[in-house]
């Protein structure tokens, strides 16, 4: 096709743009330090002219060398640097030197004077330039074409807080946050083990964002890690600013309204689903991990299911199935049924249904699309706002959509009941990505039923059961494992086994390694060892 | 070559939206009937003509319109209108009713069809058909004849208790036996006999008036698909019973030798037909049995003990094998008709027997000797205690 080959070309046009725009590969490339340190700092002002936080500080050596301290403001630690570079490295200046001691080279330097454990060798300009801007101190010494680059590294970082997407009544209250490695230890306390595989790498030519792929070396499939490495190594991009980024361009069908890449600030559930043979990326600067491969399924499980007793969450569950079918069904079920369909409702509630209709200007697919649209306009405007005006909104919402419009005759109290019902299982569904894509399909579906009716409804449920049938994620069936079926997975679908129950890892994400539960782990009643006084 | 997806898929959505929607039908440009009568009617064409009455509802007086509570108007003629309209056949009549309705009639709501007395003697094949045939009208709808009256006076009658006057017939129906008396129940019945089904008269008849509404206590005895008779007062207990169809009631008793009455409740009930064979001829054994609990004694009758017991029970049985004897003669002599479906209980005993009468079989069925027995247990006594 040949649409498909010229946008290639120019995509590859665009990226040779991108390198170019790069100041540190444009003027420098690969250029060494000069031994001379004037020269140096010629060199690092001319990169950082209009980089007013560069800080260029400039002092003389327990032996009158003179030096300088290139660092970022903020990102380093100017008490650690007065503590850690500067005293050490001028302190001998009132005590006595020994000539061993003079003119020692950068290298020495560092390893003589400087208490800091994570540091490197700079030689070349670039390098300087990356090292300063991922907050390393950067020490020039007069005669040295060698700097130190010192990590005092401070970065100002939030707390590990309880995630806001995700609250649980019963489970760990940690989230991630956005620094990747305080993320990856929250994962690593929870798999202490050397099996837990860490891959680190940069993406982003300007961000340069550290991505982590963490995986269970022996449980995960090695065909699956495999083709994540060849989607994220396919990546050339300026910038990832969160995960979101990656997800979009390493999902299987970018088309699909279904999510195929979940999303977690849970380092509970990034640890359980390594446990199952997934993979989790972890985005410097994103408090959200990305796990894969999911299945439809997964979306209606929430991280309690599992620390709940199974009995009380598999109810749940099939609450929440019956909520997902109401998010998508019912107002395009209403509005079939009252247009096309009168025959199927009781006559009580058709003459309540067509006494509340009597008065409303619009036909029902009308009335329903305004208010569903009218519905999400108001979340989606309640999502955004400060929780201050957050309350007029829902004030203003629930009279203009729930009172006025009834009183009014504008819309039937039997569309809003059905809104608000829509709206309510819509909030049912514990992951809010998929939640919205069920939100969404339901506009065509009114459509459909307000054209053809119940056989349009049909149509369009049959449409999303194909696309759904054909789904993949990182190559596995969306609809894994009710089809294809697998046993140990099915388990762990509409309702929730009981733990002593599923003693095998689903089977499509991990072949090898399945058992996770001894045999007999079922609890048996016994009776208590009688007391013989 | 170029597959413009694009366009595709703009002209499906496209299609979508010209359809029209044909068949759609707003639910407030319904006219939602109710029920519907025919009652016989003399036109210039056909002395047989008919007039269709259809009872519509009227949705703003039964629901809300702007929110609040719904207007409270049961029992009241603001509830529903009624259409006429006069024509040579069932279709052509209804047509001329329809015609008088600015909104679209759905009969997928009809639950009753009321048919005058009049129109039921002269035959109700061609109605039955309509419903059946009719993929808009459902069969179960309930069919009722109106005793004595012709059918305009039931469908300009209100119910007090209910918004809508066939949720009245739908619940008196359910009370008083297991049958619904839908049309596929008639159906059914004329297969294994004569159909019946119960006659809806106006309350305080024969001076009816709004406030009363009406009442089923009479059961319409058909000979093929034309009216013959009625049976009524203890006559319609016994025929549920024949037919095993009654439902949980109660019951006043007088014991022979105690002075008062013993009332009792009836909790299950069951019937068995058996035919029995003896010369060649056939005869049938009808055996009720009933549980009952009694909840009034004002008899010196002492409940405790067990003999005492056994003659209420005996009385019990006693009524009910007379209202069922009753009945019998009734149908086997009267009418000539066979609603508890005996000669169908003949035939699958002995097909061949029944094929060598066939054309007289409602002349055989008239020299069936029925045998009935009853059998009444009391369960449970009350108080046990003699009479307070």
């Amino acid at each position: 096709m040949s649409v498909f080959r010229r946008r290639k070309a120019k995509d590859r046009y665009a990226l040779e743009t991108i390198r170019h725009g790069l100041s540190s590969d444009r003027f420098y490339n690969k250029a060494p330090l000069s031994k001379r340190l004037g020269v140096n700092i010629d060199s690092f002002r001319t990169v950082f002219h209009k980089a007013s936080d560069i800080v260029f500080y400039q002092f003389t050596l327990y032996d009158n060398r003179d030096a300088c301290l290139i660092y970022c403001e903020g990102m380093a630690d100017s008490q650690h640097i007065d503590a850690y570079i500067l005293q050490p490295l001028t302190r001998a200046k009132i005590t006595k030197i020994q000539d061993s001691e003079r003119n020692l080279p950068t290298k020495e330097l560092q390893k003589v004077y400087l208490a800091i454990s994570e540091s490197m060798e700079v030689k070349t300009i670039p390098e300087g330039i990356d090292a300063i801007m991922r907050g390393y101190v950067l020490l020039l010494v007069n005669g040295d074409s060698t700097a130190i680059g010192s990590s005092i590294v401070k970065r100002k970082e939030r707390g590990i807080e309880e995630p806001n997407t995700e609250a649980v009544i019963r489970g760990p209250r940690e989230g991630f946050n956005e620094n990747i490695g305080t993320s990856i230890s929250l994962v690593r306390r929870r798999l202490p083990t050397p099996d837990l595989i860490v891959e680190s790498q940069e993406i982003g030519l300007y961000t340069k964002t550290s991505v982590a792929i963490l995986y269970i070396e022996g449980i995960a499939d090695p065909e699956v890690i495999e083709e994540l490495h060849k989607r994220l190594e396919r990546l050339e991009m300026d910038s990832v600013i969160d995960s979101g980024y990656l997800e979009e361009l390493i999902e299987d069908n970018p088309f699909s309204p279904f999510p195929q890449i979940q999303n977690t600030e849970r380092p509970d559930v990034v640890a359980a689903s390594l446990l199952e043979g997934k993979f989790a990326i972890l985005t410097d600067g994103s408090p959200f991990a990305l796990l894969a491969p999911i299945n439809l399924w997964m979306s209606l499980q929430a991280a309690e299911d599992y620390y709940e007793r199974y009995l009380i969450v598999s109810s749940l569950r099939l609450l929440r199935y019956l909520f997902l079918n109401f998010a998508l069904l019912l107002p395009a079920l209403y509005v079939a049924i009252t247009t096309f369909h009168q025959e199927m409702l009781p006559t009580k509630l058709l003459l309540s249904v067509a006494a509340a209709r009597e008065v409303t200007p619009l036909p029902a697919v009308a009335e329903a699309l305004i208010m569903e649209i009218t519905f999400e306009a108001l979340r989606e405007a309640g999502v955004r706002l400060p929780k201050t005006v957050g309350s007029a909104i829902s004030i203003v919402g629930a009279l203009v959509i729930g009172q006025a419009a009834v009183a009014a005759g504008i819309a039937s109290a039997p569309m809003v009941i059905i809104v608000s019902i829509t709206g309510i299982a819509s909030f049912c569904i514990p992951r809010f990505n998929f939640a919205i894509s069920i939100r969404m399909l339901r506009f065509p579906l009114i459509i459909l039923a307000g054209t053809i009716g119940l056989f349009g409804v049909v149509v369009g449920v049959l449409a999303i059961a194909i696309h759904l049938c054909s789904l993949r994620s990182f190559g596995k069936p969306y609809l894994s494992p009710v089809t294809p079926f697998n046993g140990s997975g099915f388990l762990d679908t509409f309702v929730r086994s009981p733990r002593w129950a599923m003693g095998k890892r689903p089977m499509e994400y991990s072949k090898a390694n399945r058992r996770r539960l001894g045999d007999g782990m079922t609890p048996k009643r016994r009776l208590p060892k009688q007391n013989q006084t | 070559m170029r597959i413009q997806w694009g366009r595709i898929v703009f002209l499906i959505v496209i299609c979508l939206f010209m359809t029209g929607c044909w068949d759609a039908a707003e639910i407030d440009e319904l006219a939602i009937v109710t029920a519907s009568g025919l009652d016989l009617a003399k036109t210039q064409n056909d002395p047989s003509g008919m007039t269709a009455y259809l009872q519509i509802a009227i949705p703003s007086a039964l629901g809300t319109t702007s929110g609040g509570t719904p207007s409270s108007t049961t029992g009241t003629t603001g509830t529903f209108s009624v259409s006429q309209g006069t024509g040579n056949d069932v279709v052509e009549a209804l047509q001329a009713a329809m015609s008088k309705v600015s909104r679209k009639i759905i009969l997928s709501h009809r639950r009753v069809m009321v048919l005058g007395e009049d129109f039921a003697k002269n035959g109700v094949g061609n109605i039955i058909d309509e419903i059946v045939r009719n993929p808009g009208s459902r069969m179960r709808t309930i069919l009722l004849i109106t005793y004595h009256n012709p059918a305009s006076t039931i469908m300009k009658l209100p119910y007090p208790l209910e918004r809508i006057p066939q949720e009245a017939v739908v619940g008196f129906v359910r009370e008083s036996s297991k049958m619904e008396f839908t049309v596929k129940d008639f159906v059914e019945e004329s297969e294994h006999g004569d159909p019946f089904t119960f006659g809806i008269e106006p309350m305080g008849f024969p001076e009816p008036s709004e406030d009363n509404g009406f009442v089923l206590q009479h059961i319409a005895v058909f000979q093929n698909e034309k009216l013959t008779g009625w049976l009524d007062g203890d006559d319609v207990d016994g025929f549920l019973w024949l037919r095993g169809i009654i439902t949980s009631r109660y019951s006043s008793n007088q014991v022979p030798g105690h002075p008062g009455f013993v009332d009792t409740r009836m909790l299950t009930s069951r019937t068995i037909r058996k035919v029995t064979w003896a010369g060649g001829k056939p005869q049938v054994t009808i055996r009720a049995e009933a549980n009952e609990n009694i909840v009034e004694n004002d008899t010196d009758l002492n409940l405790r003990k067990g003999s005492d017991i056994q003659l209420v029970e005996a009385a019990a049985s006693k009524q009910i094998e007379d209202n069922m004897k009753s009945a019998l003669t009734k149908l086997q002599q009267e009418y000539q008709a066979d609603p508890i479906g005996l000669m169908d209980e003949i035939y699958r005993s002995n097909p061949r027997w029944w094929h060598s009468i066939q054309n007289h079989w409602r002349e055989e069925y008239t020299k069936v000797p029925v045998q009935v027995q009853v059998e009444v247990h009391i369960r449970r006594s009350g108080l046990i205690t003699p009479n307070v």
